[in-house]
């Protein structure tokens, strides 16, 4: 009798312990953080779901990880992962990538620690290399790699940014051609002087007597003044993070 | 030609020693001296007018191929025209012109001008390598041009308007004013070149000159120099530089305490202020010149000039930009654009579309420009003096033909409009069609940008010039 009592307590122990580590669907407990796989759009399988946790698993060393997909969104795909990892992450280090369907827009935003490593400028170009993937409805593969990209940012790694270096390099061209130019009109002819300058040059001597003054007329000229707005708009929290994505 | 009084040979004036000098035994005399000498033994045309209608007989040499005329005091032969670049004998008359009044003699040597011209030059960086080498840098001469130089005074009493306004309830209210004061103002030795033959351009960019220094002219000052004819009417820019005197006499009361308190208009001031000139002189000032000859990209024959200011040492030229040069230029400036940019920035397909296609509209405003500048430029409509001489006063000078742009300078622009709308309409996801849309708009940016700096070098060199001359007594009446 107190055996079977002992086995129902320790059971029920068990059961609790289980229940309070395997956590709600979508959510597994990572290295240093947790990480998460909200579904909503349904675009990926379970299998998908469980090999995705596993890309995701070194990034948790670092920061919350999350994949996030939705269908309807009336927002910018932007605002909408802004809101979204500020609601669930504050401000903690982290990143969200976000597979927006409504919009058909992926993107990626990042706080904290990773937000130093996975700049805007980092999320648009990793966005940037497979957004293709979901144009062709490989959202799993799209996904996959886009975590792979971001732990090689984040492990201080390179990663191919083809699209940046062509508009670095004509935006380069075009300036250096209209620097130049500048350089051929500034310094290529002399000062000319107007016939002002030369004027001041001629100068010789100026005597003014005090004016007299003497009023003349009076006029007046309907000019309502408009009421003042009270009050400055209060200076609104800034928000942190940041992040870059694409269309597909 | 002025002997010397002890061996015969001709003396010129020397810049260093200020004075009249003889190569050969070494005298020095001063240059009134020397010209007392010269009038006692030679016979001059030198009449005593009335006034200021003096005359003095010089030697004209003539281009035969451009008709500008230059004053030569010597004997030599010449055989290099300055005012077109010609290498060819010039033709030698005797004439009476007007005896300048004043003078400024040349106190900056041939190796002063030498190195102001190459101190100039250091900044033109795109500048080719034949207007830098040190044989071009021989080519400039002496040559005093003629100027009037005016003085002018203000003395009057000047009224004018000022104002105050208040606000009283819904009402601006206003009072007027009327301000008098007795202003005396006077301004010397401001100088306005009196040669046809010499750009205005090139004038303004030496200028100015000390008219203070100036000296009672002798023509010994020229021996050994050359001397621009005075072509011009006494009283074609007066009106400019009284103009000029009005406005700075107009910003000082203008400045005026009491003036201040009632926002007066120095617009309206200048009105009010009426300029007398006090006085008119013809003088002489020394320039070192120099003209080149090159042909344009289409294979005419250009002129350059270069021009140093032989008192003060300002140094101005026609500079040409060597296109091969600009281009190396601006793949280095690139290359260190690019590294700075790939560190800081990342911009996307499409906000360098929009930059590239504003751009372009920018350039073919600014190649438009550029071609109607130099439509002015080929009709010499900047030069005042050219043009009045020429053709009379501003209503009788002719019609320069409207800039044209070929097709090949409208191409960019439509072809970036043409991009624009059809990646509206068809909004593709591609990046590569972004990219493709950016290469060709930002090739066609270079394009007008090349061609901003071709047409720039079309205002850096001149058309051959011709001058319209009847020859004989320019002052005869």
């Amino acid at each position: 009798m107190r055996n079977k009592f002992v086995v129902a307590i320790l059971t029920l122990f068990m059961s609790f312990v289980v229940f309070s580590l395997r956590v709600e669907a979508g959510e597994r407990q990572g290295i240093n953080y947790p990480m998460y796989i909200e579904d909503d759009a349904d675009l990926l399988t379970g299998e998908e779901e469980e090999k995705l946790f596993d890309d995701m698993l070194p990034i948790s060393e670092y920061g919350y990880v999350c994949l996030k997909t939705i269908d309807n969104n009336s927002t910018l795909t932007s605002w909408y992962a802004r809101d979204f990892y500020h609601s669930k992450f504050g401000s903690e280090s982290g990143t969200v990538f976000l597979i927006d369907i409504d919009n058909r827009n992926i993107w990626i935003f990042s706080d904290g620690w990773i937000y130093s490593k996975v700049t805007t400028g980092k999320a648009s170009s990793i966005t940037d290399n497979f957004y293709k993937l979901s144009t062709d409805e490989k959202y799993y593969e799209c996904a996959k790699k886009s975590f792979g990209q971001i732990l090689q940012v984040i492990n201080g790694e390179k990663i191919a940014e083809p699209m940046k270096h062509i508009s670095n390099a004509l935006i380069s061209v075009i300036l250096a051609l209209i620097i130049n130019y500048f350089i051929v009109i500034k310094f290529s002819k002399a000062h000319s002087l107007t016939a002002l300058e030369m004027a001041r040059r001629g100068f010789a001597g100026f005597e003014m007597s005090t004016p007299t003054v003497v009023k003349t007329k009076t006029t007046k000229k309907y000019n309502p003044q408009s009421s003042s707005s009270g009050g400055s708009s209060g200076g609104g929290g800034g928000s942190s993070g940041g992040g870059g994505g694409h269309s597909f | 030609m002025y002997e010397c009084p002890n061996c015969g040979r001709n003396l010129k004036f020397d810049i260093n020693l200020q004075k009249m000098h003889c190569e050969y035994c070494d005298t020095a005399m001063d240059p009134y001296e020397a010209e007392n000498v010269r009038q006692v033994e030679e016979h001059s045309i030198t009449t005593s007018a009335e006034g200021s209608d003096e005359l003095i007989e010089v030697k004209i040499l003539t281009c035969p191929q451009c008709g500008g005329e230059i004053i030569c005091e010597d004997n030599e032969a010449a055989t290099f025209c300055s005012f077109c670049g010609a290498s060819t004998m010039l033709e030698a008359r005797y004439a009476g012109v007007k005896r300048p009044e004043a003078i400024i003699p040349f106190s900056k040597t041939k190796e002063d001008c030498k190195k102001s011209y190459i101190n100039m030059m250091r900044r033109a960086i795109f500048a080719p390598k034949d207007v830098k080498s040190v044989s071009h840098v021989d080519g400039f001469r002496g040559i005093y041009m003629p100027y009037w130089v005016y003085d002018y005074g203000v003395h009057q009493n000047v009224t004018y308007k000022g104002k105050k306004e208040h606000q009283k309830g819904d009402y601006l209210y206003t009072d007027h004013y009327e301000l008098k004061a007795r202003v005396d103002s006077d301004y010397e030795g401001i100088a306005f070149d009196a040669s046809s033959t010499y750009a205005d351009s090139l004038s303004a960019a030496i200028a100015p000159f000390d008219a203070k220094a100036k000296k009672p002219f002798t023509s010994a000052y020229m021996s050994g120099y050359y001397a621009d004819v005075c072509d011009i009417d006494k009283d074609l820019y007066r009106r400019d530089g009284a103009q000029a005197v009005s406005d700075d006499v107009a910003d000082r009361i203008g400045k005026n305490s009491v003036s201040r308190q009632y926002n007066t208009k120095d617009s309206e001031i200048s009105k009010a202020v009426s300029v007398r000139t006090d006085k008119r002189t013809l003088a002489m000032f020394p320039v070192w010149f120099m003209s080149y000859r090159k042909k344009d990209a289409s294979g005419k024959e250009r002129v350059l000039y270069s021009v140093v200011n032989a008192q003060t040492g300002k140094a101005a030229a026609d500079i040409p930009v060597s296109i091969p040069k600009f281009l190396i230029g601006s793949i280095l400036l690139a290359i260190v654009l690019f590294g700075i940019m790939s560190l800081f920035f990342i911009i996307k397909p499409i906000p360098v579309l929009v930059i590239a296609c504003l751009l372009s509209l920018v350039l073919s405003v600014m190649v438009n420009s550029q071609a109607e500048k130099i439509a002015d430029w080929e009709a010499c409509r900047d030069d005042k003096g050219l043009m009045t001489t020429l053709y009379g006063p501003k209503r009788k000078w002719k019609r320069r033909k409207k800039a044209k742009l070929s097709l090949a300078e409208y191409a960019p622009i439509i072809i970036c409009f043409i991009i624009a709308i059809l990646l509206i309409i068809f909004r593709p996801i591609s990046d590569a069609f972004y990219y493709a849309a950016v290469i060709v708009t930002a090739l066609c940016d270079i394009y007008l940008l090349v061609d901003l700096i071709a047409k720039y070098n079309g205002l850096t060199s001149r058309p051959l010039p011709q001058f319209r001359r009847t020859g004989g007594d320019d002052s005869a009446k």
